[in-house]
């Protein structure tokens, strides 16, 4: 019996030291073996073959290095990254969209990135400005995919029916009114406000419409979305579904993909959507998509946002993985993303090439020219902000309140929150 | 060493008593802590907040509807697991005249449940958004003429939820059913045949009471899964249109990781396990006496 006791701590012993070997693995650093993890919900989005390839690339080049793809559902990855930065065990690099920033800097999530982009020439200037992932003077996430929303068409429907994208948020209707066949189901355009994907909602429709009626959601420390401007934007989104019906139905339940299969399987011609939207139309070769500026209403309004790359604060072997952070970055592989994956380079010196242009003339035209505009990451609570306004968006499409009370009372909550954040 | 053999039990069983209160009751106890500090995350700070979360929690007017709409999911939801359950069972049985289907039937039924409820989500958004499978076929019948939205209505969006979970359960309640009727000795039949029961009587008399014990344990468990069940409700809803697919798992979710406020959120979390808890004890009582 005492043999058998002895052998039952040796083994209790044997597996503990085997759990700290391994635990010391993941620490190694120089020649010695690296496992470095890539989190992101890009793989299995339009960038992913891309983004899969670069990876192999690298571990062709650096065979001591391995590598875990880590994907995770865009629907959860901000809050499966709270909870992975609670514990201890993050990923070496993280995907960070740009609407989380304020909150995860403000958190200390994220390592500071400057004294590493600053070792590599040229590297901190070569994004547009508007995308680059700075805070306070300091570089904490380098862009990748994404840009910013405008109007996203069916050429061929338009070429059809004789018609030019429309310019202004009034030729939208009117536009809307030709196009649109509700007998046969066929909507000119199709709103996406689901709670389930609220983010969505507001980088792709809400966010652009209300800053092209000259609206905002903040205004220094409090809520700006409940302004008149504010207001008209919403009942006139609302107004494009109920009343003028020229956007397909149930708006509140529809997420920004289904938004874009409704243009690829020909429901809708015309969306509000993002530059991120267009790497789905990869798949729907056989629909020409256009992308003309966002219509204008008091202001030519869009919203800009990117998914970026980050390194955790809490993350072990920083400097390899920066190494690798600066190869998914370098020019080459952004140039094969650009081209590849069909998305809108987020650097001057490729977004002003001709074919670039071509492509992406109505969200550059957009960026060149919007005089209100939101960049999002900018704002605090920006996810529970989403969350708010949708829900004043069903309150106020369902007929429980008018656009303006619905508003108001979206305020108050959201306020409440800000107090609380400025106030720590 | 010369150690008795109840000191050298409690030794072998000691790693695994361990690791359970390490796994168990730690979290516990520290979330019952967290629920009397405020821990707000970007602040960093955690300072004692006495009863103050657990005062918040009550005086929430969303809290009670969010109450609510939990205990018409579970209700809904475990009867209807358990009532289709029960019938398919039944159905299936080897007694029955249609147990020659029974073992291909088994195979088909069981599909939903090996499905995650992610796949799940995205199967049943593709029939109900206002493009999909539903619409496109009730508008083919002209039973439609306008698309709707079906989880677009707060009347409706928890009753289409609780038919999905129902859709996406029932072969678990199914099997376990299934196989306790499988256990009932034939004998009893036979007696009850020769007592002149009838179809129905059998069934009460025989079947139902013989399952009885397994229906309650199944009743208890669904109660508590239903409680946590997350994964639908963000997947589908989001907890809209109007906080009306809301539940106590997404609340506390959303608490923690989109208002960032653990101490609240550890509280709602205390005060779900002490729902839980309760009905869980109301359970056993009536399980005991069912037994007894």
């Amino acid at each position: 019996m005492k043999r058998k006791l002895l052998f039952g701590i040796i083994c209790l012993l044997l597996t503990a030291a085997m759990g700290f070997a391994a635990g010391q693995q993941e620490g190694a650093t120089g020649d010695e073996s690296v496992t470095l993890k890539v989190w992101s919900w890009v793989y299995s989005q339009g960038e992913g073959p891309v983004l899969k390839a670069v990876l192999q690339d690298y571990r062709d080049q650096n065979p001591n290095v391995t590598i875990e793809e880590i994907d995770t559902p865009w629907a959860q990855a901000h809050d499966k990254f709270i909870v992975m930065n609670q514990s201890k065990d993050v990923p070496q690099i993280t995907g960070v969209n740009r609407n989380w920033l304020t909150e995860f800097v403000s958190i200390g999530a994220l390592t500071d990135l400057t004294p590493y982009v600053e070792s590599v020439p040229g590297m901190r200037d070569k994004y547009y400005d508007a995308v680059k992932g700075e805070m306070d003077g300091k570089v904490w996430v380098l862009p990748y995919s994404g840009g910013n929303a405008a109007l996203v068409y069916n050429k061929k429907v338009f070429a059809e029916k004789g018609l030019t994208p429309p310019a202004t948020l009034q030729e939208f209707v009117e536009v809307g009114k030709i196009l649109s066949d509700p007998a046969a189901n066929k909507y000119a355009t199709q709103l996406c406000i689901a709670e389930s994907n609220s983010t969505g909602a507001h980088v792709c429709n809400y966010g652009p419409v209300l800053y092209s009626f000259g609206g905002k959601y903040l205004e220094g420390k409090k809520a700006a979305f409940n302004s008149p401007e504010g207001v008209e934007a919403l009942e006139w989104m609302i107004a494009l579904e109920k009343d003028l019906n020229i956007a397909g139905p149930g708006s509140i339940t529809v997420d920004a993909r289904a938004m874009r299969e409704s243009l690829a399987g020909g429901s809708s011609f015309m969306n509000f959507d993002g530059s991120w939207g267009t790497p789905f139309y990869n798949k729907y070769p056989e629909v020409e998509i256009g992308i003309a500026p966002m219509p204008k209403g008091a202001s030519m309004g869009t919203v800009i946002n990117i998914a970026n790359w980050g390194i955790p604060a809490k993350a072990k072997n920083k400097d390899a993985a920066w190494d690798l952070l600066k190869f998914i970055e370098s020019d080459e592989n952004m140039l094969r993303l650009f081209e590849e994956a069909n998305v809108m380079p987020c650097m001057p010196k490729y977004g002003e090439l001709p074919q670039f242009q071509e492509k992406y003339s109505g969200f550059l035209i957009t960026l060149a020219e919007s005089d209100n505009f939101m960049q999002t990451g900018s704002v605090p609570h920006e996810s529970d902000l989403y969350k708010i306004l949708v829900r004043a968006y069903q309150k106020a499409y369902l007929g429980q309140a008018s656009a303006k009370d619905a508003l108001d009372a979206a305020a108050v909550e959201y306020n409440k929150l800000l107090d609380r954040f400025y106030s720590n | 060493m010369n150690l008795g053999r109840e000191a050298k039990g409690y030794i072998w069983v000691a790693p695994m008593t361990i690791v359970l209160l390490l796994t168990t009751l730690v979290p516990v106890v520290y979330i019952l802590g967290l629920g009397f500090f405020e821990n707000y995350l970007p602040t960093g700070r955690v300072i004692w907040a006495g009863l103050a979360n657990y005062r918040e929690t009550l005086s929430d007017p969303l809290f009670y509807k969010v109450l609510g709409n939990t205990a018409v999911y579970v209700i809904f939801s475990v009867l209807l697991h358990l009532a289709i359950g029960l019938f398919l069972a039944v159905f299936l049985d080897k007694r029955n005249r249609f147990a020659v289907l029974s073992s291909g039937l088994r195979v088909v039924f069981i599909i939903p449940w090996l499905l995650s409820w992610s796949v799940a989500s995205s199967i049943w958004l593709l029939i109900l958004n206002p493009s999909g499978v539903l619409n496109s076929i009730l508008i083919g019948l002209g039973l439609l003429e306008d698309k709707v939205a079906w989880f677009g209505s707060p009347d409706f969006a928890m009753v289409w939820i609780i038919l999905i979970t129902a859709w996406k359960a029932f072969p678990f309640y199914m099997m376990l059913i299934y196989a306790a009727l499988t256990t009932i000795p034939e004998e009893l039949y036979e007696s009850a045949s020769i007592d002149g029961a009838n179809l129905v009587q059998k069934f009460y008399y025989v079947s139902f009471q013989s399952i009885l014990p397994t229906m309650l344990t199944l009743g208890v468990l669904d109660i508590i899964w239903s409680i946590r069940q997350y994964d639908i409700f963000a997947l589908t809803t989001g907890g809209g249109p109007l906080d009306s697919t809301r539940t106590l798992s997404l609340h506390v979710y959303s608490t923690a990781f989109e208002n960032l406020r653990f101490g609240l959120a550890s509280s709602q979390g205390i005060m779900i396990m002490l729902i839980s808890s309760l009905i869980s004890v109301f359970y056993i009582r009536l399980y005991s006496r069912a037994e007894g």
